[in-house]
């Protein structure tokens, strides 16, 4: 049960998938400019990295490992991963419509986005059992959340202040996410 | 062809099957699209957007879905806030091949004239809900406006204005959407919600199961003379016997002219709404 | 010819992927610790990119609409499977060091990016000279992000194992978080920022 916590946490926070691992990156600055869209999204990411995750680890453990293909996993896991992103929308389009109003519209860009395929990876770098897994994708995705709805209420506020022309829109949203990345570097100790 | 390669090979193919017909079975047996998505989007531009929550459903957008899936719902309660805005129900009633009814809409008054003195200097929490906490306020009158603005902080149409002389919110009738964000912002339940043909409105909210002893009331106040009940000859005043205030018909909205000129403290406000033309002697 | 080196041109400045378009930043920060790295990704980059466009633009008929970026994404993930397995069996040390990146350039923004928009509606020859554009584009932005990264948070400069110099005094006291994550971002964001300031306008 520690080993869980401390792989949630660890996901979430010391290893965050945005400022440690350098994992979504495009998403967090394309849609972080506001609260509502922010939410929607890292909601969105959760989702389809948890769904993902129970997918793909039992490809790879019962059809990849026992015939010895373990190099198909980039093919196979993206083609994995990007016909679930288009069953999720499809069901979420035909039996909520409001949620799909919320976040429908940016399930296809989490097609492309690094971070899905990267938990992927990592669960199978790391070893981890089924359960495991479940738990790593659970806290990389809140951490990613998390991440983003901090950043997006930085940025409301950004758009009120007043930095120099240069910097003026991405530049200071990167250095934004430095000091915010220098702040998450607290957290290195809770996980022995 | 070495094994590896056909391994490989056949691998790929079985899990694009799957996924191809995993997604065909889905689209087979989910339940069909909801086309209405774009007649909603549709509907949506219609209405003013504000989010209010007004008519009942979360948002313009669950509002505008309820329509288009039912469109007697337009009939029966239209959007409170596009309401008063003749020409963007039109345009609406135009699309829907519909005219909708009691398409009155709501327009939020305080009640307070605020002529009651100041009792202190009040230097705390710079809100009405803060001051309110403080011996129920910082003026003679237990339940008058205070003046500090947690209304004007939430109206989404800035309807409402601070009359810095007398210290009290003055609502803009016009401008007002009626979205009743106001009446859960005051602290002291001052503002009220009014149907938008409400001729007359009562600027006064003491009311005496609440009295706090010592504490003196503005020149304004109600003084319960029922006078005004008196007066009225169809019934368009009555005694609110729980608040001690008279109160108006909110049914019909009759205009109480008698009432307006007899009251004794000239607390029967007219509104924006009032006509001349529909006196009843 | 002259269409072969406007879009080859293109790619290196007014199109720069990392700097202009602001795509592909994942590799971007997270490999730019050293040159090695940044020599390393850009050249494994630069094959799948012209791989990808010269295979797609051959087969840019035959594809219908509907299932185009399906069979994008195939291609271009079976391309990075073979650089990603020749890397491991020929230059080990590198794949090690940049771990699962290399298999991340398939949902790299950039090589699908241009598979959509150009290697798809235009001949092969234009797209040799995209992709050959593009990525020196990338490769050059990355050398100058690990350029500094390296100089600032090492001390040293080291090619290949090829140690080439030390900067004084920053050799023993080096400024570690340039080395961090953090530093990656801070770095873009103030090379954005410089770009922008030489009036060099950046896609918002």
């Amino acid at each position: 049960m520690s080993n869980l916590i401390d792989i949630f946490f660890g996901m979430a926070l010391v290893n965050n998938l945005v400022l440690v691992k350098f994992l979504g990156l495009c998403p967090f600055f394309g849609v972080s400019k506001k609260l509502g869209s922010a939410l929607s999204m890292g909601v969105a990411v959760l989702l389809v990295i948890v769904v993902a995750s129970a997918v793909t680890w039992p490809i790879f453990h019962f059809l990849l490992v026992p015939y010895g293909a373990e190099f198909m996993r980039t093919v196979i896991f993206i083609l994995v991963i990007a016909s679930l992103v288009q069953i999720i929308e499809m069901t979420i389009k035909r039996t909520n419509l409001t949620l799909y109003n919320a976040l429908g519209i940016y399930l296809p860009l989490i097609t492309t986005n690094c971070a899905v395929l990267g938990i992927t990876f990592i669960n199978i770098d790391q070893a981890y059992t089924f359960s495991e897994s479940i738990i790593a994708a659970l806290g990389a995705g809140a951490g990613f959340t998390l991440v983003l709805i901090i950043m997006s209420g930085i940025r409301e506020r950004l758009d009120m202040a007043d930095p120099p022309l240069a910097f003026k829109g991405t530049p200071i949203a990167f250095i934004t996410a430095m000091f915010l990345g220098l702040c998450f570097l607290a957290f290195r100790g809770i996980i022995r | 062809m070495s094994a590896q390669t056909m391994i490989s090979v056949g691998l790929l193919t079985l899990v694009g099957l799957v996924a191809g017909m995993v997604i065909f079975l889905a689209s087979r047996f989910l339940p069909k699209e909801d086309k209405s998505l774009e007649e909603v989007a549709r509907i949506k531009e219609f209405l003013p957007g504000a989010d209010c929550g007004a008519c009942g459903y979360p948002g313009c957008f669950a509002y505008a879905q309820a329509v288009a899936k039912d469109q007697q719902l337009f009939v029966n309660r239209p959007c409170p806030t596009l309401a008063p805005d003749e020409e963007g129900m039109r345009r609406l009633e135009d699309y829907l091949g519909l005219k909708a009814n009691n398409k009155v809409g709501r327009k939020a008054v305080v009640h307070c004239t605020g002529e009651s003195e100041a009792l202190a200097d009040y230097r705390g929490i710079n809100t009405c809900q803060g001051a309110a906490q403080v011996a129920s306020g910082h003026k003679e009158c237990p339940y008058g406006c205070l003046g500090l603005g947690d209304c004007v902080a939430v109206c989404p149409a800035g309807a409402i204005s601070i009359n810095n002389e007398r210290k009290i919110a003055i609502i803009d009738w016009e401008t007002c959407i009626g979205c009743g964000l106001c009446v859960s912002a005051c602290p002291q339940n001052l503002i009220e919600l009014m149907p938008a043909n409400m001729p007359q409105y009562l600027g006064c909210n003491y009311q005496a199961a609440r009295d706090i002893v010592g504490r003196n009331r503005c020149p304004d106040g109600c003084i319960h003379c029922k006078i005004c009940v008196k007066v009225s000859q169809e019934g368009e005043v009555s005694w609110d016997e729980i608040k001690d205030l008279p109160a108006f018909d909110k049914e019909c909205c009759l205009t109480a002219t008698a009432a307006i000129e007899k009251c004794p403290r000239h607390i029967i406000k007219k509104t924006a709404a009032y006509r001349e033309d529909l006196n009843h002697p | 010819m002259h269409s072969f080196t406007k879009n080859f041109l293109r790619g290196i400045i007014r199109s720069n992927p990392t700097f202009i378009l602001l795509l592909g930043l994942c590799p971007t920060l997270a490999v730019s610790t050293s040159l090695d790295n940044a020599v390393g990704m850009s050249v494994a980059f630069t094959c799948v990119l012209l791989a990808s466009n010269i295979i797609i633009s051959l087969i840019r008929n035959h594809v219908p609409v509907r299932v185009r970026i399906p069979v994008f994404i195939v291609i271009i993930a079976t391309l990075v499977t073979i650089v990603d397995l020749m890397l491991q069996g020929f230059i080990p040390a590198l794949s090690k060091s940049l771990g699962m990146y290399i298999p991340l350039i398939v949902v790299n923004c950039i090589i699908l990016g241009r598979a959509e928009a150009f290697a798809s509606k235009n001949s092969t020859t234009n797209s040799i000279a995209d992709a050959l554009g593009i990525g020196i584009g990338f490769a050059w932005a990355m050398i100058l992000i690990s350029l500094i990264r390296q100089l600032l948070g090492t001390g040293k400069l080291d090619l290949f194992g090829r140690h080439l110099f030390t900067v004084p005094g920053l050799g023993d006291n080096p400024v570690a978080i340039f080395l961090l994550p953090m530093g990656a971002f801070f770095v873009i964001g103030v090379l954005l920022a410089l770009f922008r300031w030489m009036g060099v306008s950046t896609g918002e």
